[in-house]
């Protein structure tokens, strides 16, 4: 017997599934190219000429949103040229904080992506990063990522913009050597 | 016997030998926080980070959490973060405005100047008769300034900040000061733990030259920055530690190229450091302007900075037990610099020498990893080695080249700020009775 596919979807709803099956995907296969630390891979999912990697730092106040707004601090705050030296440094022969390498886990979900006018597409998604390192430090990074993604040829997209939202105020990770 | 009756024997900088002890022990660990920090000039903020009556920020001066307010009389105080009646952190946000703080627990509320002025049932549960002058926020009874950096101290008796930076002030000013507008903290604070002792980051700030070539090889092989030469400073002065490669000699800057040799890549800021350098040649000399950028340095105990051309940076290795502290970063840019400039500034802090960046990460891994393997039983009995540049001592007037350059320290490869470091800290160590 054969199962039913669900008929009650309008064209648009079609339309939403398909797109979010896509990004996500799309996430799961950079996911992957993180964990397994193809950086060059990472590099190519990006627009080299439109890119930004922004991620505010959270900070607890009353009665105001608790992230630094631009122009404030962040704990990322790179162009593709930056991103570009970030994975150089991560690939150089002494990169003591990596080397020998951790071990990453990447999690991705609660994705949801709507269509923009301008054929770019509005992306957020969960995320829970899994780092052991050595014997058996082990570190959580959680947060949330807003992303504009393009169309792109040969990746399904590519990565316009990125914020990176990480839940946490205070670091007790040692450092921050992982990307989101 | 205890651990803290041979202090003297656990640290001995004439000989450049520290006792593993003084980073593990944790009977030690509580006696700093008793002799060191309830008794130094601790770093608490910046006045731009307070400029309205009502700014706060909220901080910890060794292990004991403080709220620093500009009161509504205009003055900024520092005030243990705990309601006097049970102890509740009466402040949770990390800054804001507030013309009072409310304990969520019974509702005592004190005023941004720490007098208590609310306390509820005072008619029906105290008869009216609470000394409300008696239970207001305890406040750190000496804050002073220096250049708009705020530090606290316990001690009634202290020394003036002013005294405890001493001959440090020229390097400090030098630092901080090269900007006729002084410099502004960048909104934001990076905060982070390393499961480190709190004296592992700041003997590396105070100054530590001999790992960058190793440590931050990686900036190197990006091409990012340069190996350090072997021309170079380390100084101490007052309570503060500094030391750097020399900076080339204004003379020789060539617009819009580095001034440093560490420096490769162009960089916006050059153009005014070179400036910032002559008017420094000019107001004290040649020899003096080929340490600015100055680099790394420290005032004891745990306030820490990093000036170099791409970045400058303050914070804090707040203790956390034996084995873990957390930092408090800023970045900091000088006042009359252009918006781009500034911004290029963070961008580039932020890259290199936040919790993120490229240099920093390296050194979070040592840092543990130097704790993890002094923890045994075997490994704490044994001493680290602080004996580069022992015996080779020079004047700082030696060092730089100019007559009026206070303090003492040696080439840029010695340890000699560490050992000075650790003179500073057996001196409070052994001091008997614990402040306030």
């Amino acid at each position: 017997m054969t199962a039913t596919l669900p008929t009650s979807g309008t064209p648009s709803e079609l339309d939403r599934m398909l797109l979010t099956w896509s990004v996500q995907e799309f996430y799961s296969t950079e996911a992957t190219i993180l964990d397994k630390r193809r950086l060059d891979e990472w590099l190519a999912l990006w627009n080299p000429d439109r890119a930004r990697y922004w991620a505010p730092v959270r900070r607890t106040r009353e009665g105001h949103e608790d992230f630094t707004d631009p122009g404030e601090l962040g704990l990322f705050e790179d162009d593709f040229m930056t991103l570009n030296l970030r994975v150089a440094a991560m690939k150089a022969p002494s990169a003591w904080a990596e080397s020998p390498p951790s071990r990453t886990r990447r999690l991705i979900t609660n994705v949801q992506a709507a269509r923009a006018e301008d054929d770019t597409v509005a992306a957020t998604s969960n995320f829970l990063v899994y780092r052991s390192r050595l014997e058996s430090i082990e570190h959580l990074f959680v947060g949330r990522r807003t992303d504009v993604l393009e169309p792109s040829e040969h990746t399904v997209w590519r990565i316009r913009e990125r914020t990176v939202l990480l839940d946490h105020s205070s670091f007790r990770t040692d450092n921050i050597s992982v990307l989101f | 016997m205890t651990i803290t009756d041979e202090l003297a024997g656990l640290v001995a900088p004439a000989k450049g030998t520290v006792s593993r002890q003084v980073y593990v022990s944790p009977e030690i660990y509580q006696h700093e926080l008793e002799r060191v920090f309830t008794r130094s000039w601790l770093f608490l903020g910046h006045t731009s980070q307070l400029r309205a009556p009502g700014d706060f920020l909220t901080t910890n001066m060794g292990e004991d959490p403080v709220i620093v307010a500009r009161g509504k009389d205009g003055r900024v105080r520092a005030m243990l973060n705990s309601c006097r009646h049970r102890g509740m952190r009466v402040c949770r946000a990390d800054e804001g405005n507030a013309g009072s703080f409310r304990c969520p627990y019974h509702a005592w509320t004190y005023a941004n100047t720490g007098e208590l002025t609310g306390v509820p049932k005072l008619r029906l549960g105290y008869d009216g008769v609470l000394d409300r002058k008696a239970w207001g926020l305890l406040e750190v009874p000496r804050v002073e300034e220096y250049g708009g950096f705020l530090f606290g101290n316990w001690d009634t008796d202290a020394m003036p900040l002013d005294e405890w930076l001493g001959d440090f002030k020229l390097y400090f000013d030098l630092i901080f000061g090269r900007d006729p507008d002084g410099v502004e903290f960048v909104g934001g604070v990076h905060k982070w733990s390393v499961a480190s002792n709190w004296k592992i980051p700041t003997e590396n700030f105070a100054c530590d030259m001999y790992h960058v070539a190793h440590s931050h090889a990686r900036t190197v092989e990006i091409g990012l920055l340069r190996t350090p030469s072997d021309d170079g400073y380390e100084i101490a002065a007052g309570m503060g530690y500094l030391g750097n490669a020399f900076a080339q000699r204004s003379d020789e800057d060539e617009p819009g190229s580095p001034v440093h040799p560490l420096s490769t890549m162009p960089n916006p800021y050059s153009e005014h450091v070179a400036a910032q350098r002559a008017r420094i040649a000019e107001r004290y000399s040649q020899e003096m302007s080929r340490i600015v950028p100055v680099g790394h340095g420290a005032v004891f105990p745990n306030f820490a900075f990093l000036d170099i051309e791409l970045l400058r940076l303050v914070r804090v290795h707040h203790p956390e037990g034996p084995d873990s502290h957390t930092v408090y970063q800023w970045c900091v840019v000088d006042a009359s610099l252009p918006q781009d400039v500034k911004d290029a500034l963070r961008r580039q802090y932020t890259m290199a020498f936040g919790p993120s960046g490229v240099l920093e990460q390296d050194d979070g891994e040592n840092f543990r990893e130097c704790q993890a393997s002094m923890r045994g039983v075997i490994g704490r009995r044994l001493e680290n080695n602080m004996m580069l540049g022992l015996g080779q001592e020079r004047s700082g007037a030696d060092v730089i080249g100019d007559p009026n350059a206070p303090g003492s320290g040696g080439g840029i490869w010695s340890e000699s700020n560490q050992r000075r470091f650790y003179e500073h800290w057996l001196e409070y160590m052994s001091r008997e009775g614990a402040r306030p």
